[in-house]
Parts: C-alpha cells; sequence; structure tokens
C-alpha cells in the first residue's frame, strides 16, 4: 500500500509545478529550461566528504581564465565520455545518431555552464543531469507538434517522464555511497556476479544497449533479460552496499535491506 | 520495513505497489518504459512522487547504471571524442559566439 513519508522529497525540497513539467514549462525555450539541466539542487551540491568523483587540485573559479577552464574541462568532464554514450543510447532507444548527438549537446552544454559546476562535487551525476534534461527538451520540442498532442494518454506519460527525472537528485545514503564508492569496488562486485548475470549488466549498463538487442545477442527472451538485470541489479546493490559499510560510508542502520 | 500485503483487488483502481513500482523503475532507467502493459507512466509516478522508498530506489538505481557505464571498460568511439574535442574547443577560441546555433538545433530537432 502507498506510504506518504514525512520526508517525501516533493515536500523537502522547493520544487515547483514549473519545475515537474507539468505546467508553463512547456514552450519554454531551451536556454530557459536549460537552467534545470544545471542548477542541481542544493543537496547534491554540498560536497561529500567522500566524493572520489570530482578530484583534482583546488581551483579558483575567480582567477581562473578561459584557456585553464578548458584544460580542466578536458581533464576532468572529457574521461567521463563513454559512461554518458551508454546513458544516451537509453535515452536515444538504440538510435546511434542521437545518442553522439546527445553526448555532443551535453558537453557544449556542459561546458558553457562550466563556471556554474562546483569543483569537488559529483561531476559524473552533473553531466548526466544535463544529459537528461537535454533529452527532455527534445521531447517538449517534439510534443508542440500536432502528432505527440492528439494522444491525451502520451502526453500525460512525457509529463510524468519530466517528473520522475527530477527524483533522482534528492541523493538518499546509499545512493550518495554509490556515486563516491572507487571503481575497484564496482568492479569486485560485478566480479562476484555469475556469467549469466554480468553479462546482461555489462550489455545494459556498461554500454547502453536496449533489452531487445541483447535479447538477440544473447539468444534468450526478453523476460530473461529483464529478469535477469533487475535480479543481478539488487545483487550488485547488496555488495556495494556491504563495501560502503566496510569503508565507512554507511552507517550500519542505512546498510541494512531497505526494501519497501 | 514490511509492509501489509494487499491483494490487486484490494487496491483503488489504477494504484500500483512497491513491488509493480520497482520492477517498472528498472525498466524505466533503461528507457525501455514502453514495453510494460501493466503499468502506466501516470501510476509509476504518482506511486514515486509519494512513496520515499522508491523514490530512494529510483535515486540507487541511477547511480548504480551511472557507475556501471563507467566500469564496463567500453570506450566512447574515437569519432565522438574527436568531434567532442574539436566542438568545445572552437566554442573556446570562438568565445562560444555561435552559442545561438545550438538552440536552433534543439528547438528543429
Amino acid at each position: 500500500m502507498l506510504c506518504i513519508p514525512d520526508n517525501s522529497p516533493v515536500i523537502d525540497t522547493q520544487l515547483s509545478w514549473p519545475a515537474l513539467g507539468l505546467g508553463p514549462m512547456i514552450g519554454t525555450d531551451d536556454a530557459e529550461s536549460l537552467k534545470d539541466g544545471v542548477a542541481l539542487p542544493a543537496v547534491i551540491d554540498q560536497p561529500s566528504p567522500h566524493n572520489l568523483t570530482g578530484t583534482g587540485p583546488t581551483v579558483d573559479l575567480d582567477t581562473e581564465t578561459p584557456a585553464e577552464r578548458l584544460a580542466r574541462f578536458e581533464r576532468e568532464a572529457v574521461p567521463l565520455m563513454s559512461g554518458l554514450l551508454a546513458h544516451a543510447r537509453k535515452r536515444a532507444n538504440g538510435d546511434e545518431y542521437l545518442a553522439f548527438d546527445l553526448v555532443q549537446m551535453t558537453y557544449e552544454k556542459a561546458y558553457r555552464h562550466f563556471a556554474q559546476y562546483r569543483p569537488g562535487t559529483n561531476l559524473r551525476a552533473w553531466l548526466h543531469r544535463i544529459l537528461d534534461n537535454t533529452h527532455n527538451n527534445i521531447y517538449r520540442s517534439q510534443r508542440r507538434q500536432p502528432a505527440a498532442i492528439s494522444v491525451d494518454g502520451l502526453m500525460a506519460d512525457q509529463e510524468s517522464d519530466a517528473a520522475l527525472a527530477l527524483l533522482g537528485d534528492f541523493p538518499s545514503a546509499e545512493q550518495m555511497a554509490l556515486e563516491s564508492l572507487p571503481d575497484d569496488d564496482i568492479q569486485t562486485a560485478l566480479a562476484a556476479l555469475s556469467e549469466d548475470f554480468r553479462k546482461v549488466v555489462e550489455l545494459a549498463d556498461g554500454q547502453g544497449y536496449a533489452y531487445k538487442e541483447i535479447a538477440e545477442m544473447l539468444d534468450i527472451p526478453l523476460g530473461t533479460v529483464m529478469s535477469r538485470l533487475s535480479r543481478a541489479r539488487n545483487k550488485l546493490r547488496e555488495s556495494l552496499r556491504d563495501a560502503a559499510f566496510e569503508r565507512g560510508y554507511l552507517d550500519a542502520a542505512s546498510a541494512q535491506v531497505s526494501q519497501p | 520495513m514490511m509492509r501489509e500485503e494487499f491483494s490487486a483487488a484490494d487496491m483503488p483502481s489504477g494504484v500500483i505497489r512497491c513491488s509493480e513500482a520497482q520492477g517498472a523503475l528498472h525498466a524505466y532507467v533503461d528507457g525501455e518504459f514502453g514495453l510494460l502493459a501493466n503499468v502506466t507512466a501516470t501510476q509509476l509516478s504518482v506511486h514515486v512522487l509519494a512513496c520515499s522508498p522508491c523514490a530512494a530506489f529510483l535515486g540507487q538505481l541511477k547511480a548504480l547504471q551511472q557507475r556501471l557505464a563507467c566500469s564496463c571498460g567500453c570506450e566512447a568511439p574515437a569519432e565522438l571524442r574527436t568531434r567532442v574535442i574539436t566542438r568545445i574547443t572552437q566554442m573556446h577560441v570562438n568565445g562560444d559566439m555561435f552559442a545561438y546555433l545550438d538552440e536552433v538545433r534543439v528547438e528543429d530537432f
């Protein structure tokens, strides 16, 4: 049954309906809606004490020259491209050209607004957020065309999509831990999976292939892809939760399995 | 934490349970939501907006996915890498005077 928690993400933040994509946002121009993609909620802007994703020396944003900013961007943001491409492939539904375009647009926007990124915070999450936002903007501009507007159900689905896209930005302790664990722990957790599970995860999450493509590649039914993927992810979450506990990123209470 | 289990018949029509929501969220983060026949996007977002465990679950899935995307050793093609670096260098050299072109392109997509 549904519970209405007192710490619902909607209540403890300042989400407005336009920000949820449910109203006046429709038809705003790209520059305006981009603000959502760049101005992350305060909670994610807090440097996490064990954040390993935003590395590098402290930067003085006031005195940084454009050339230095370019160099910092290439050093820190560009290496995250493979992950962004995998994410873009999912959003692009197997359209490789669209996926490339999404990645490029993401980097253009990120570079243009790089001064707004706070060094030491989670750069990867920032970039992925911009990618989602870019993709939502494309949806929105498609929706203005008559064909898409004629189907009420489709509109409702896209609005819900915009609402859900925002939810990941209010991280739980476990999410913060996932974001800051060293790559070694991720590799160890992957290696502990059985071959069948690992293959599906690598194709889906690692490389961004669609379920249908994975089903064909591995010659298994679509339903098997889906069940293996969700079971593999649950196992990964379990072992990463343990790893986070051992490293002191999670306390005992948060490390408990908190399946609703 | 365990909640009382309700059978489907006990649920008000259109309300989905956490187990259904979480199953659907796997598909949602994969951009495969269209494959699901039993849950609509409206049902899912109504549930997730009201249920903090499921909202947290969504955040964890996204975070896990982001980490795995960088951890499976697949490299972005050199072609894309070159394209992006060229474009950014161009923006740097030109002081981003062609920013308006991007806006046009996104609108025209």
